[in-house]
């Protein structure tokens, strides 16, 4: 069942002589629960791409439909509401509110959404990022890494319906980054979300059902990927069912 | 914690800096708003009670007889009104309306019908006080006016108001441009619109807590000094000195007034914050993510600082183009400031010069118009007159001149001249220099001179006149024994027999043509001795006034004291020297508004250069902390602390140098502009278009406003500004040098202490504890010093306490142990010393009486209470306190002024109690029932007395009025020639505290108490005697102000006034209403009480029983010799 459709998508940053077409005419779908690898060389508008689709930032021309709906139909306050409850952001430079703990921005959509946030369910992201020790601190007291963890904590914690990640693990050590795979991937499995990955890493692409490659804004590869994982059993399983 | 309020509290704590600039913004703002408010209400306040000083009524209608009077006055919509008697024998209504009267002429024609006078209201015979009315806001006019003014209130306030969003604006421009990118961020994870704006006024909200309260506080005390300053800078000399002006224009803080100015602050933080929440969930989230707070948009190669500054240059501008509005912001705001500052003092310097300038046109260097007066029934003459005027010493120059009327032939027609003959001093004043003659010649040749300048001499045609010029006078005589004593000669002149008489004027010289136009001037001109010589032949056969025209000798500096000093002299010498004209007065108070006016605008002013400078500050400050990592980087690669300060100094620079380039161009248009202004006023209402070519220059040439001071005040504020700036982002940038580089260029702009402050709620408690503590502190000290006073009191042996009502009495008393009668002294109104002013009578009284001065609540040393103070509850008191003392009845009541009102009642309530009743000068009950104690008339209504009144007892109750006045200029001593220096100190003692609740009620009650007295009142056999202090002769008022002058000299004091002359005066002056209200008032009154005896003595209402303790005591004791045996 397709879940998100991207037609004839475009960006078009400056005028004249300093126009930089960042996405040029964009189009594909994505099922539900399908994970994405999205690739491509510095510059090629792969960020860009991801901002449109997670609704932060309005293309120039071309749709995007989530569940069949245009997203850019809505109105501003649907537009937010829409940002906190269906799509989990990551960002490539995290962007966390500065004045605000670890654990205070992790909780942070759920808060503005008027609910209380779990603390079990708090506990155990906070555990499988690795931030227990540092759920107190301030962005400016974290290291890169943690940042990073951060803001996929954030993207993470209310359980949205799309993860859209831009580089997650860019600044962590393979063994971390495996981690943080390794979390998507199960979320993916047992919440059935879809998750679309920007990276530059190879064995990362490699674990995804499907990888975009990107060129001057365009696509210039799709290629579906038997999964080398025995988990897949199991999801092509509950796609099946 | 709501997780708009966490990040709203986060925040302020991460940007404490910026936060508190925006603090101060809003302070200011707020502060500003208030003071606007305030001043207006003290403002109308000051108009309202000027108005009442001088006209206390909204309508006037004259020449009423009784009756009528009688029914305007209780006429429909009417307060209150009076009636007054004028000399002729009518009657003058005063009203004040109650309500709206609608269209005021149909109430007056409706009321002038209904009454029987419609010739009245034909003839115009009546006055409506505007100003009153106005402020009233009574009748369709007054309404119309009293909305205009607001509307004018309005719209500048809400000018002034949209001033102070710029800055409110500003401090939020500057902390939430930063911030932006949190807000992309919130908005990316899923904030709405609405919650982002909630998040941006949650914090303007907790900011505004702060700041508005503290606003206020700032608002109350900057108003209070502007009051304060514009008082001492001139206002308060027109109301003879501070104190008085404090209560004429009391400063009152208007509860309504401080809500409006706080609403209007929170509104505008609201709004400012709203706005700013807007213009940022108008951009899609990535957009406020990417465009970081410092990103230069774009990009110019060649800059002028680039060029003079090199790299550092270059940088600093592009660091300026990076935010342009904020740019903007901080240019007007420093433009504005720097505007006003340079322009102020020049154009009030400049409108002063006009003001003064014009009234100088007018008036020449004269202080003084007025007539030396001759007597022809005496044969004092006016050269007499002038000598005295000479011989005051209190004036520089005397000009004198007596203008007669003479005709000249011109072909058919005959043309009226006017003579001029002056003295000395005038004939120098008018030519100077370009004296035709000397004076002594036109003496010596008993010649005159033409005078081309005076508009008369082209109208009569003198031009071709040489050497003679035949002339006819009127020659007037008065026959001897028609003369009656004191008659002026102007009267004489309009009644006497009048001849033609031909002569010759032997012309010396003609003026030249050139001399400057003026108001005084003849045509032809002769010497005051060739008028005395020639009068008796030309002119008359008695004496005439003279004109005078004199300079104060110490007209450099227009004072109060010389102004009192010379009104003074006139005054005692009226006989001989009439003013008519006192330019020193008005020129002197000119100076004293101009000088107000200047005092309350500096302060603006200086309110306005503080908000531009915060704003400057902060920008300068918030700049380099947000460039923190960015400077750091700088660094880093190898940039010199000298190339990063001299970057700073060059933004500066250009925030500073732009200001000034602007602000130069607005002033020089300015000034243009009020050049033309005063010029078009000058030739649209000054100049009559005959004057000459003079003096036209002149009066332009006064309006010339001076254009290099202000462009050299511009230079000296950019320099200041500048300077704060350089120094400002030299501190920020000496303290990020402590920190590493690489914490700097790491290190994100936003760090919270994440402890909770409770910095707010300490101060606050810290505060209210100060406020508590001084309060308690100064009301110990109150009741300790009251305490002290009692135990000397005691000592005295004036104390001694009873249980009255609730109360401890003081009930002192005096003389034979077991008297043949107990005289009981009830006090006037708010006389806590009566018994020891009254120690004398006592003396004499005592020998075979006993005398009791029970003092009633909140009198003297009896406690204060806070019942209220109605007759029968005084009355009762009394009674009370005398049988705990063990005082029994029957009393003979010995009441003072208003103490006469507690003895009518006790009388009519108990007559068995009462022996006989004496009055001293005792209050008579008036016709109209009123709120007119004479404390009370000082107040334009009842309201507002009270409110001072209670006012006034706060501060006693806080022992406030133990504190010297600040004014303490040497005041004459009440009764200082009477008593010893130990009875006015335990009399000082008495009056402290100045207000008790008690007195309080009993002044309100005191128009109840008049009615309720009016309706019970009936003549008794009660034996009565009433001694009166109103004058009865000429000789009183003499009397009176030997007593007044003894008081003077005791304090150490000159009494300026000449007592001879002054009495006379006053009799002549006012005699027939004190026969008006001996017959018509006091008459009347003592018969309604019965059995009466009138006994008139002279001297001072308050201690007339001190000043004539003899014959008080003497009548007392045959009085009651006589009537109760
Ligand atoms: N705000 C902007 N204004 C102008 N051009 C922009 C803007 N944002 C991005 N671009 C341009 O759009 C193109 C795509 O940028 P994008 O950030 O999507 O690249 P990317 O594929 O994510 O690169 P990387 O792998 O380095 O993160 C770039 O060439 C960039 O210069
Ligand atoms: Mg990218």
């Amino acid at each position: 069942m397709e879940l998100l459709k991207v037609e004839n998508l475009c960006k078009v940053y400056g005028k004249g002589e300093n126009e930089v077409r960042a996405v040029d005419g964009v189009s594909f779908s994505v099922e539900r629960g399908q994970m994405v690898a999205i690739i491509g060389a510095s510059g090629s508008g792969k960020s860009t791409l991801l901002h449109m689709i997670g609704a932060v930032d309005r293309p120039t021309s071309g749709k995007i439909l989530i569940d069949g709906q245009d997203v850019f139909q809505q109105n501003n306050r649907e537009l937010a509401i829409f940002r906190r409850r269906q799509v989990g952001l990551i960002y490539q430079f995290y962007n966390l509110i500065p004045v605000l703990t670890a654990e205070e921005n992790i909780t942070l959509p759920l808060l503005m959404d008027g609910r209380k946030p779990d603390p079990a369910h708090l506990e155990r992201i906070l555990e499988m990022l690795g931030l227990t020790a540092r759920r107190h601190h301030l962005p400016s007291q974290l290291s890169g890494g943690q940042q990073q963890r951060v803001s996929i904590g954030r993207a993470l914690f209310t359980a949205p319906q799309i993860i859209l990640a831009d580089e997650p693990t860019g600044n962590l050590d393979s063994k971390n980054s495996a981690e943080i795979m390794e979390l998507f991937r199960k979320s993916n499995r047992e919440m059935k979300q879809t998750i679309l990955i920007i990276t530059h890493d190879e064995n990362i692409a490699e674990q995804c059902d499907r990888i975009l490659v990107l060129k001057d804004g365009k696509i210039i590869a799709d290629e579906a990927q038997a999964v080398p994982s025995d988990d897949r059993g199991e999801g092509d399983e509950q796609d099946a069912l | 914690m709501r997780y708009e309020q966490l990040l709203a509290s986060r925040y302020i704590r991460a940007q404490k800096r910026q936060s508190a600039f925006t603090v101060i913004s809003i302070l200011v703002a707020v502060a500003i708003i208030t003071m606007f408010f305030l001043l207006y209400g003290v403002c109308m306040n000051c108009v309202k009670n000027a108005s009442y000083a001088s006209e206390p009524f909204h309508l006037a209608v004259e020449g009423l007889t009784d009756e009528q009077g009688e029914a305007l006055v209780s006429a429909e919509h009417v307060r209150y009104g009076w009636l007054d008697r004028a000399k002729d024998g009518t009657v003058t209504a005063y009203l004040l309306f109650e309500d709206d009267i609608g269209d005021r002429e149909i109430w007056m024609q409706h009321a002038a019908e209904q009454i029987g006078a419609y010739k009245q209201f034909l003839w115009n015979r009546y006055h409506w006080n505007n100003t009153l009315m106005m402020l009233d806001g009574i009748g369709n006019e007054g309404k119309r006016s009293k909305l205009q003014i607001f509307c004018i209130f309005f719209v500048a306030a809400v000018l002034a108001a949209f001033s102070l969003r710029l800055i409110i604006d500003t401090a939020f421009e500057i902390s939430s441009k930063e911030r932006e990118r949190h807000y992309g961020v919130l908005q990316s994870i899923g904030a709405t619109p609405e919650q982002i704006v909630r998040i941006i006024t949650a914090e303007a909200m907790r900011l505004c807590l702060i700041a508005v309260p503290l606003g206020l506080g700032a608002g109350i005390v900057f108003a209070y000094a502007i009051y304060e300053a514009v008082l001492k800078a001139g206002l308060a000399d027109l109301f003879r000195g501070v104190s008085k002006a404090k209560v004429a224009l009391p400063f009152t803080v208007d509860p309504k007034m401080l809500l409006v100015a706080a609403a209007v602050g929170t509104v505008w933080v609201f709004l400012s914050a709203y706005g700013v929440g807007m213009r940022i969930v108008k951009k899609a989230p990535m957009e406020a993510i990417i465009t970081r707070a410092n990103d230069v948009k774009k990009v110019r190669k060649h800059t002028l600082s680039g060029l003079l500054f090199g790299i550092s240059g270059s940088i600093a501008s592009r660091n300026a183009r990076r935010q342009k509005k904020r740019f903007v912001i901080t240019v007007l705001a420093l433009t504005v400031s720097i505007t006003v500052f340079a322009l102020f003092t020049t154009l009030t310097e400049s409108v002063e010069r006009c003001v003064i300038g014009m009234t100088e046109y007018f008036t020449g260097d004269t202080d003084f118009f007025g007539y030396c007066l001759c007597n022809n029934s005496t044969g004092r003459q006016a050269a007499e007159s002038a000598q005295m005027l000479a011989d005051s010493g209190l004036f520089r120059e005397i000009r004198l001149n007596v203008p007669q009327t003479v005709f000249v032939t011109r072909g058919k027609q005959r043309k009226m001249l006017t003579v001029g003959y002056v003295n000395r001093e005038q004939y120098e004043a008018m030519f100077g220099a370009d004296m035709p003659v000397s004076y002594d010649e036109l003496v010596r040749s008993g010649s005159y001179v033409l005078d081309p300048a005076s508009p008369l001499y082209a109208q009569a045609d003198l031009a071709g006149v040489q050497d003679e010029l035949q002339a006819v006078t009127k020659y007037r005589s008065f026959p001897k024994d028609q003369i009656k004593p004191g008659m002026e000669s102007v009267v004489m002149e309009k009644y006497a027999e009048a001849e033609d008489r031909e002569v010759t004027l032997k012309i010396a010289a003609a003026a030249k043509d050139q001399l400057p136009e003026g108001a005084q001037r003849y045509p032809v001109i002769g010497a005051l001795e060739t008028f005395e010589a020639v009068k008796d032949e030309w002119f008359c056969d008695f004496d005439v006034d003279w004109n005078f025209e004199c300079i104060s000798a110490v007209n450099a500096n227009y004072n109060a004291a010389d102004l009192k000093t010379a009104k003074d002299w006139f005054y005692s010498n009226m006989e001989s020297c009439m003013l008519s004209d006192n330019i020193y007065e008005t020129k002197w108070k000119t100076n004293r508004t101009l000088a107000s006016l200047r005092a309350g605008v500096l302060f603006l002013n200086v309110l306005i250069a503080l908000a531009a400078l915060i704003n400057l500050l902060n920008i300068v400050s918030t700049g380099i902390a947000n460039r923190r990592s960015e400077l750091a980087s700088l660094e880093s690669i190898g940039m010199t602390d000298r190339q990063l300060n001299r970057m700073a100094v060059i933004e500066c620079l250009q925030f500073t140098g732009a200001a000034a380039v602007i602000a130069a161009v607005i002033c020089l248009l300015i000034l243009l502009g009020t050049e033309k202004v005063l010029r078009a006023m000058i030739d649209g209402i000054f100049l009559t278009g005959s004057e000459s070519e003079q003096t036209v220059w002149m009066l332009r040439n006064m309006t010339n406003v001076d254009r290099v001071k202000p462009m050299l005040r511009i230079a000296a504020a950019a320099l200041t500004a500048l300077a704060a700036g350089c120094i400002t982002s030299r501190v920020m940038l000496r303290r990020q040098n402590t920190e590493s580089l690489s914490d700097r260029i790491r290190g994100t702009e936003m760090q919270p202490d994440l402890k909770k402050s409770h910095l707010l709620r300490n101060s606050l408690i810290a505060a209210a504890g100060a406020v508590f503590l001084i309060a308690a502190g100064l009301r110990i000290y109150t009741v300790a010093a009251y305490r002290h006073d009692r135990k000397e009191y005691e000592k005295a042996g004036y104390l001694n306490l009873v249980d009255s009502n609730g109360f401890k009495m003081n009930v002192y008393s005096t003389g034979a142990e077991h008297g043949k009668h107990t005289i009981v002294g009830l006090a006037g109104m708010g006389v806590n010393s009566y018994p020891i002013v009254t120690a004398e009578l006592n003396a004499r009284l005592g020998k075979e009486n006993t005398l009791v001065y029970p003092d009633r609540a909140g009198y003297g040393f009896s406690d204060d209470s806070y019942k209220s103070q109605s007759l029968e509850q005084v009355v009762e008191d009394y009674r009370t306190g005398l049988k705990n003392a063990g005082f029994e009845a029957p009393y003979v009541l010995m009441g003072h002024s208003y103490g006469s009102y507690y003895a009518l009642w006790w009388q009519m309530k108990y007559p068995d109690e009462i022996e006989a009743i004496i009055f001293l000068d005792g209050t008579w009950l008036e016709k109209n029932e009123c709120w007119d104690s004479s404390t009370i008339n000082e107040f334009p209504s009842e309201s507002d007395a009270y409110a001072a009144f209670r006012r006034a007892f706060l501060r006693s109750w806080f022992g406030l009025d133990r504190l010297p006045a600040d004014d303490a200029q040497p005041e004459c001593r009440y009764g200082k020639a009477l008593f010893s220096e130990e009875q006015l100190a335990l009399w000082d003692m008495t009056d402290y505290p100045e207000w008790s609740a008690a007195f309080l009620s009993e002044l309100k009650n005191e128009p109840e108490a008049t009615r309720e007295l009016r309706k019970n009142l009936h003549p008794t056999d009660t034996p009565k005697l009433y001694f009166s202090t109103m004058y009865t002769c000429e000789e009183d008022v003499r009397e009176y102000m030997e007593f007044q002058k003894a008081d003077y000299e005791a304090s150490g004091l000159e009494y300026k006034m000449n007592i001879e002359t002054a009495a006379k005066y006053e009799w002549r002056r006012d005699a027939w209403s004190y026969q008006d209200m001996y017959e018509n008032r006091l008459s009347p009154f003592l018969e309604q009480c019965g059995n009466c005896r009138l006994v008139s003595v002279g001297g001072d209402h308050g201690i007339f029983f001190a000043q004539k303790s003899d014959e008080v005591a003497d009548t007392i004791l045959d009085f009651l010799a006589e009537t109760t045996g």
